[in-house]
């Protein structure tokens, strides 16, 4: 084999080599392009529940009836339940919220409040009992 | 555009797979044709006609990936 003809070759290969490169690539990027087509879809066909997944509201305190236990800022949202713990004494509130909107024990709301567990469950049991009567005797205002 | 099927010169090659900035650029000068082919996507004015449309980011991508084959491709 001279010069020429490996030059040849080379040149003949080098040719063949890129516009492969260049199809396979391209190959590629239809296949990607395709891809991506097939997982788009228009934010007006999404369903309610995949919108919900999506996106957030805003949410200002304004929305929400604050009350304060022990350092705790606590939110209601439903007014019912707001007006119904309002109607309820302090020491009672205090454990409800506790024990319901912070989730703790009546052993930590013993420790918390200075009273015996005996005691909390008791009033808890009271405010448990108010509670329901209360918003039984309001249900149908609102 | 069909009538210049040239080849490139040997010379040109070696110096594009050493990494010659000129010698590269005639390389893909060389397929740039070929490149806009394989770019193209037939689209559709508002009157249904369609006409050729060449994505430019597809050709960036060809002609990078060009590139760098050409400074991975064995002289043998």
């Amino acid at each position: 084999m001279n010069t020429s003809d490996y030059e040849k070759t080379i040149e003949h290969q080098f040719d063949s080599f890129c516009k492969t490169v260049l199809r396979n690539h391209a190959r590629n990027i239809y296949a990607e392009t395709k891809r991506r087509n097939e997982r788009f879809i228009s934010l007006e066909r999404l369903t309610q529940a995949q919108w919900n997944q999506l996106s957030i509201l805003d949410d200002y305190d304004s929305d929400y009836i604050c009350f304060v236990t022990h350092n705790f800022d606590i939110r209601v949202e439903d007014i019912l339940v707001a007006q119904a713990l309002e109607s309820l004494n302090k020491k009672k509130q205090d454990i409800i919220l506790l024990s319901f909107f912070l989730n703790m024990t009546n052993a930590d709301i013993a420790t918390l409040m200075n009273l015996a567990e005996s005691t909390v469950h008791y009033h808890k049991n009271n405010a448990l009992n108010e509670l329901k009567k209360f918003m039984e005797e309001h249900l149908n205002e609102n | 555009m069909k009538t210049e099927q040239k080849i490139l010169p040997f010379t040109v090659i070696v110096l594009a797979v050493h990494g010659d900035v000129n010698a590269m650029n005639q390389v893909l000068k060389h397929f740039e044709p070929y490149i806009n082919k394989l770019s193209q996507k037939t689209l559709f004015d508002e009157f249904g006609n369609p006409y050729l449309h060449i994505e430019h980011e597809i050709k960036r991508s060809l002609e990078t990936k060009l590139i760098l084959a050409v400074t991975n491709f064995e002289l043998s």
